[in-house]
């Protein structure tokens, strides 16, 4: 009797995909960041980082080409205009988070308690879909302009 | 053949004297039948079974349901399925006829023993169907298989033989449905997985194998969503796409969960389980089977 096999996918990563590429639209950058790559970091998220890698085949944010960077330490954090890190801890996400805020960068993470102080941006399971929280303050720290239909979506927004 | 010589011989010297002497149609396909000469039984005992001096005689159908039998045999090698299938239907329908007239009669157990013969071709002949992706002839083959059964047995419980053909005839639409040909209504392949794996159910609620699939066919078509989702979708549909596939992640679990609970140490049920909750965000329970998974992959 033949036994169906499982669609190995993994679900969340295109999700959260999809998310941090409407994140981009809806939020601008100053002008320095208008030009050139649009370069978004990954950290200890394969599945996330190959997501956007394909979408950067063929997307662009803002006519900007997307690149896709995947960091393996706080030191490879550079200029860009996005860091997604994984790790449900503030111990875990910080060190990358903190050297990301020496740029205008969208900080993003998923994990409790972060959007209090951590990241701009967290992802949050309501029921069982994937939703997110902001912190508008941070988005200010960062010179980041976030428009009122991100704000006006998120779960929870911190000002 | 031997066998059908030696009754035919029985009842030919039971034939009513005055008709055997006007060389009734029935003793000519009989004798054309011992020549081997098929077509030519055939042409006699049509003309006998249209003739109501004979059409209410036990043997008539008996002896058609042979020359039928040895037709089909013939046919569904070297002809078209069609013409084996209709003479195949026709000798099924010669065996039960002749059931019907003496249902204690001498030639009862002969004519079961055909029918069980010609109910085996029935069967096999709709899982060549089904391997050639053509439901709608399998099915066909099978109730008219189921109804063989009956005959043969009134009593006897087909539940085991449908789950059967339920479940192989769910896994060629599952097929299908993950490489579907251009022709194909994905929709309606879907539709009919899932209304075959719940007939199943019905059937046998206890059946691990439709459970676990029925799963697999729900979380596969939430994963199918996603993949098709364009990475540019703007939040309202990506909300709705996300509410379509948790729906359908949902409806998975259930399934899977009642596969663990049947089985709990089956490592497919524990990728299955720990996919689903991953799928609908609950990583704790994800984990859970996750590490269950590694346990049961340690104690090999």
């Amino acid at each position: 009797m033949g036994q169906a096999s499982m669609n190995t996918m993994n679900t969340r990563a295109k999700f959260k995909a999809t998310y941090i590429l409407n994140f981009a639209k809806y939020t601008e950058w100053p002008a320095a960041y208008k030009q050139g790559d649009f370069i978004i970091g990954v950290v200890n998220d394969d599945d996330l980082a190959l997501n956007l890698e394909t979408a950067a085949k063929t997307k662009k944010i803002n006519s900007q080409n997307l690149v896709v960077k995947r960091l393996k330490s706080p030191s490879e954090v550079t200029k860009c205009h996005m860091i997604y890190v994984s790790g449900a801890s503030v111990g875990a996400v910080e060190p990358y988070i903190n050297k990301a805020k020496e740029f205008n960068c969208l900080t993003i993470t998923e994990g409790k308690g972060l959007i209090e102080r951590t990241s701009a941006i967290n992802f949050v399971v309501v029921g069982a879909a994937m939703k997110y929280e902001m912190n508008k303050s941070l988005f200010n720290q960062q010179d980041l302009i976030v428009s009122n239909t991100l704000e006006n979506l998120a779960t929870k927004v911190i000002n | 053949m031997k066998r059908l010589v030696i009754i035919a011989v029985v009842l030919f010297s039971m034939i009513p004297i005055g008709l055997r002497a006007q060389l009734d149609p029935v003793s000519l396909a009989l004798r054309a039948y011992q020549n081997k000469d098929l077509p030519k039984a055939k042409e006699f005992i049509e003309i006998a079974v249209g003739d109501d001096n004979f059409n209410g005689i036990t043997k008539t159908w008996y002896f058609r349901g042979y020359i039928y039998k040895d037709l089909f045999k013939e046919a569904k090698d070297a002809k078209s399925q069609k013409e084996a299938f209709d003479l195949r239907a026709t000798a099924i329908e010669s065996y039960s006829k002749a059931i019907e007239l003496e249902p204690k009669g001498e030639l009862v157990e002969d004519c079961l023993n055909s029918l069980k013969y010609l109910s085996s071709t029935l069967y096999n002949d709709a899982a060549f169907a089904l391997d050639s992706n053509n439901f709608e002839t399998a099915q066909t083959l099978f109730d008219n298989y189921s109804k063989v059964i009956k005959v043969i047995n009134p009593s006897m419980d087909l539940n085991q033989r449908t789950i059967e053909f339920n479940l192989y005839k769910a896994s060629k639409y599952s097929y299908l449905f993950d490489n579907p040909r251009p022709e194909d209504n994905r929709d309606e392949i879907g539709n009919n997985v899932v209304t075959l794996y719940k007939e199943v159910l019905t059937l046998d609620q206890e059946n691990i194998s439709a459970n676990y699939n029925l799963a697999i066919h729900y979380y596969n078509q939430g994963v199918n969503i996603i993949e098709n989702m364009d990475y540019e979708q703007d939040f309202e549909t990506l909300f709705a796409i996300q509410a379509q596939v948790m729906e359908l992640f949902g409806a998975a679990l259930p399934y899977m969960l009642k596969a663990y609970e049947l089985n709990p140490l089956r490592k497919e049920t524990l990728v299955g389980l720990s996919g689903i909750y991953f799928g609908l965000n609950n990583i704790e329970e994800s984990e859970k089977y996750q590490a269950e998974l590694k346990k049961l992959e340690n104690q090999e």
